[in-house]
């Protein structure tokens, strides 16, 4: 196996303490669209790094361009060797193949400037992790009716453990 | 070998040519088919997949506009190009000096003082936002901007007008593959706000509505105007500059969303046209404005010769367009892609975002392409015009379209279309009058299309590059709705610019009236601030003009704009159409919009100092209202509210309409008005409430001195849509001073603003009504308090 066939996993979010108002306002527009139980939404920005990356570059790319220090905090783990316990109903919606995703762009552009220059390939996604009363159609119906387009996005329903 | 296929039309049967045209999402007529069978047999060869999908995308009716410049009969004769005839006819006739480019280039431009002068473009974006709210309304945007930086100009505001199918529509009846109106409007919404706030524009003038027919097909007008030197204006390539693509690189997105355009939404549209869908990149399109203001000013002649955006149809377009008249070469293999492995006609057709063409002259290449590295802009040779009048491209070095210009803008047949139209009967309904009036004022306030748009407009940042001197909230608590905004772009002159619109769809069934009533309201927006020398955009959203009703409609609300524009005396400088706003179900029928004509109105001040708003000022003050009051309540929303039909669609008294106006802003200028609010939507009642609680002020107003023609309801009074009217509060002791200047016209003194918190109103026989302004306010405030 290629070292630089590595990728990194980088889940972004609110830390606890803090407002989070883009969680408040999705789980205020799942019920304005008409969808009751949710009780808890919480929205992580998800990134996965491609390129021969050391441990340190991940840790400051983390630092300095993806997190706001002040209100958000940031994990990260090698894709498939261990995985963050997401606690609840978990929907991942990603852009399809081929579909201009600006945020990546502006990660690979703004990496170079931090002086990380081995940062080649950054897929974005979003975790929307749900609690409360729900079932595998209500969460799908969520997906579809709220936080996923299908003609632009794919996206995936993660069951609680 | 290039990757290019040869399609056989010269043998094809009437039946293979339509195969031909469907299987390439050509959506080309059989005539077209055939004009294009008949110039590849003249020249004794087949074309191949790049010739035939450039003259697609050229012969659109997004590019082309088929339909306004066709020939059209109707039972009144026939109708020979509908642009001609009537909207550049108007402007032909007004023939104003200070129009200085209209319907030549990408935006209209109008001068304002000096050397400065004002471009704008309104351009619809309906299809794209119906897949994906949020990237076609994003990308929308852009596109504007794009129009105006076509031209040279600098985004000073971004305007955006929009439609929506009602909030609450049931998810049950929602067609398989239609979003709900609520996720539209919020993605819609987010897509601008992105937009204008990431690039830097203020967002700050446009209108929201809500109507059954926009639930399959949302409307997007998004809107921009820009400033620039005239004497930097240039669109003059010349044989032998070179051909530079700049700004963002190309991919496979956004292909024939042009031919897509002309083809109605169905369930399938979701699986058949994701590829037309694309995500806007705002900082990337900054880049390239920063860099394009640079070329333009940094020497003493820009050093491009012509500047054009690569919107829809791409480098085919805006090549093609460019070399009208002289010729050009392109090699598309220099051209910077996104990623490998896409075909010739691909790369020459992709509506990727953010990316713009120059004619660059050789001499100045390298300052540009110094400037643009410095920009940080991408930007890159891939061509030449020439004196050959043939649009040549090659790929890798092998020719893969030849095709002759004359042929290309000038080989498509005329289309032919019928039209007719029966106008409505028309007749107002008897029924009692309800009891409460004020209580069904309050629902009218709390109406979507009336409510506060406040939670859309605080998203937009309206202050931005500090322009903004009438902004689209005004009022003691700043939440008022302002009729128009006034920008100030220069910071040596006081002179500002006034921007207003008018569209109702509620008046679709009359278009001949609906045209006069919304050049009507937009021109009464802008002068109800202080605005004149105005100048008209028109933009069309229609269903299938095939059918021939709903082309008689077109016609109507076209002939409609003519007598408007003369009448007003302000010609129309810019506009666009996007018919086949349809959505075809899975049983065969259709759903179409409602006609849906937008007018923005562009007008100055010369002092913005001098700009009134549209809160009430201080208690005390006589209030007047200007204009005839008249039994005009079809498409009311006092109809709606309370659930009566019928009713007579408001015209315009053409002759009155015109004085009216000119003598608000005469009355503006000499100082007697205290503020000004126009009646539409919802008439005298809702105007006055506005301005009440907007001002935080009282009024009491007796209805039996408003000058009414065939009236003698209360209910009537307080909600007919008449047009041309205005609620005036005049400078307490210029009462006499204000009434001479409209001698002969309907103005009366209905009553005066009071230090309460009292809205009063007495009726016809002594009745009251009254109730508290901050009742009201709540009312309007709550309808979206997302």
């Amino acid at each position: 196996m290629q070292v630089s066939s590595k990728i990194w996993r980088v889940y972004i979010s609110y830390s606890q303490d803090v407002l989070d108002p883009v969680s408040r306002r999705v789980r205020w527009e799942i019920e304005d669209m008409g969808v009751k139980g949710v009780e808890r939404v919480k929205v992580v920005q998800g990134f996965r790094l491609s390129g021969d990356l050391r441990e340190e570059d991940v840790k400051l790319l983390c630092e300095e361009l993806l997190h706001d220090p002040i209100v958000q905090e940031y994990t990260y783990f090698l894709e498939g060797e261990r995985d963050i316990r997401l606690d609840g109903w978990v929907i991942e919606v990603r852009y399809k193949p081929g579909v201009f995703d600006s945020l990546a762009s502006s990660v690979v552009e703004a990496s170079k400037i931090i002086g990380v220059d081995k940062l080649s390939y950054v897929e974005t996604f979003t975790l929307y992790v749900l609690n409360g009363c729900l079932d595998y159609d209500k969460v799908e119906l969520i997906a579809r009716r709220c936080l996923a387009n299908p003609i632009i996005h794919d996206y995936k329903i993660i069951p609680p453990v | 070998m290039a990757r290019v296929g040869i399609i056989p039309v010269r043998d094809a049967t009437d039946r293979e040519l339509m195969d031909i045209s469907g299987r390439y999402m050509l959506s080309l007529s059989l005539d077209e088919m055939k004009a294009i069978q008949a110039y590849f047999r003249s020249i004794g060869r087949d074309p191949t997949d790049v010739e035939l999908n450039t003259i697609a995308q050229t012969w659109s009716e997004h590019c082309y506009h088929k339909t306004f410049k066709g020939i059209i009969e109707t039972e009144d004769g026939v109708i020979d190009s509908l642009l001609e005839s009537y909207i550049f006819k108007a402007s032909r006739e007004l023939a104003k000096p200070w129009c200085l480019v209209v319907f030549e280039d990408n935006a209209g431009i109008i001068g304002l003082e000096r050397d400065w002068a004002i471009a704008v473009k309104v351009e619809t974006h309906n299809h794209p936002t119906a897949l994906d709210p949020y990237g076609g309304a994003g990308t929308g945007t852009g596109g504007v901007f794009r129009d105006v930086i076509g031209v040279g100009a600098r985004p000073i505001l971004s305007i955006d007008v929009l439609f929506f199918g009602p909030l609450d529509y049931p998810y049950e009846l929602l067609p398989q593959g239609v979003m709900h109106p609520r996720r539209v409007m919020r993605g819609a919404v987010a897509g601008i706000r992105d937009y204008g706030n990431k690039m830097g524009v203020p967002t700050a003038c446009g209108a929201i509505g809500f109507d059954e027919g926009y639930v399959c097909n949302p409307l997007v007008y998004a809107g921009c105007v820009g400033i620039m030197p005239f004497s930097r204006y240039t669109r003059k390539p010349k044989p032998g500059d070179l051909i530079v693509l700049a700004g963002g690189r190309t991919g496979r997105d956004g292909l024939r969303g042009v031919t897509f355009a002309s083809t109605e939404l169905t369930p399938d549209s979701e699986r058949v046209s994701a590829v037309s869908v694309q995500i806007g990149n705002p900082i990337e399109e900054k880049k390239l404005l920063d860099a394009i203001m640079r070329s333009r000013d940094e020497y003493s002649e820009p050093l491009y010769s012509a500047i054009t955006d690569c919107g829809g149809g791409g480098l085919s377009s805006a090549v093609g367009e460019m070399a009208r008249g002289i010729g050009a070469e392109v090699e598309l293999s220099l051209v910077p892609l996104k990623y490998r492995g896409l075909e010739p006609w691909e790369i020459w057709l992709s509506e990727s975002q953010e990316r713009m063409v120059l004619a660059v002259p050789e001499e100045n290449i390298d300052r540009l392409m110094r400037i643009f590295g410095e920009e940080d802009c991408e930007a890159t040779v891939i061509g030449r015009f020439t004196s050959t009048r043939r649009l040549k491209v090659y790929y890798d070095g092998e020719v893969v379209c030849d095709l002759d210009l004359e042929f290309l803008f000038k080989g498509i047949p005329r289309v032919r279309r019928k039209a007719y139209w029966k106008p409505p009967h028309e007749e107002d309904p008897d029924f009692p009058m309800p009891e409460d009036l004020m209580d069904i004022l309050k629902h009218m306030l709390s109406d979507p299309n009336i409510a506060s748009k406040e939670w859309v407009i605080r998203q937009y940042d309206h202050e931005v590059q500090a322009r903004m001197v009438v902004k689209p909230m005004v009022g003691i608590h700043g939440d008022g709705p302002s009729d128009a905004c006034i920008l100030k772009p220069l910071r040596d002159s006081w002179i500002g610019v006034v921007v207003s619109c008018g569209v109702n769809p509620k008046y679709s069934s009359h278009p001949y009236k609906m045209a006069l009533s919304v050049v009507d309201e937009s021109v009464r927006n802008n002068v109800a601030v202080g605005g004149r020398r105005i100048a008209l955009l028109d933009n069309f959203s229609w269903g299938n003009p095939e059918r021939g009703e709903t082309l008689g409609a077109l016609v109507e609300a076209v002939k409609g704009c003519y007598d408007a524009a003369k009448a007003f005396d302000t010609p129309f400088i810019s506009g666009k159409d996007s018919l086949y706003n349809e959505y075809r179900l899975p049983d065969g029928s259709y759903r179409s919009i409602p006609g849906t004509l937008l007018i923005t109105a562009v007008g100055i001040i010369p002092d913005v100092r001098r700009a009134v708003t549209m809160d009430f000022k201080e208690p005390g003050n006589p209030i007047y209202i200007v204009g005839n009051t008249r039994c005009e309540l079809g498409g009311s929303y006092y109809y709606s509210t309370i659930g009566v039909r019928g009713g007579i669609i408001p015209s315009v008294d053409l002759k009155n309409a015109k004085l009216i106006m000119d003598g608000i802003v005469e009355a503006i200028d000499l100082g007697y008005v205290k503020s000004c609010h126009d009646c539409s939507e919802g008439g005298l009642a809702v105007a006055l409430a506005e301005s009440c609680f907007s001002g935080g002020l009282g009024v009491e107003v007796w209805l039996s001195e408003v000058s009414r023609l065939d009236l003698a309801r209360d209910d009537k009074i307080l909600f007919s849509e008449s047009n041309s009217r205005f609620i005036v509060e005049v400078r307490r002791g210029r009462e006499d001073d204000f009434e001479k200047i409209f001698y002969g016209l309907p103005c009366r003194k209905i009553g005066y603003t009071t230090s309460g918190s009292r809205l009063v109103i007495h009726g016809l026989d002594g009745k009251i009504y009254e109730e508290d302004i901050w009742v009201f306010k709540k009312a309007w405030k709550s309808t979206f308090n997302w």
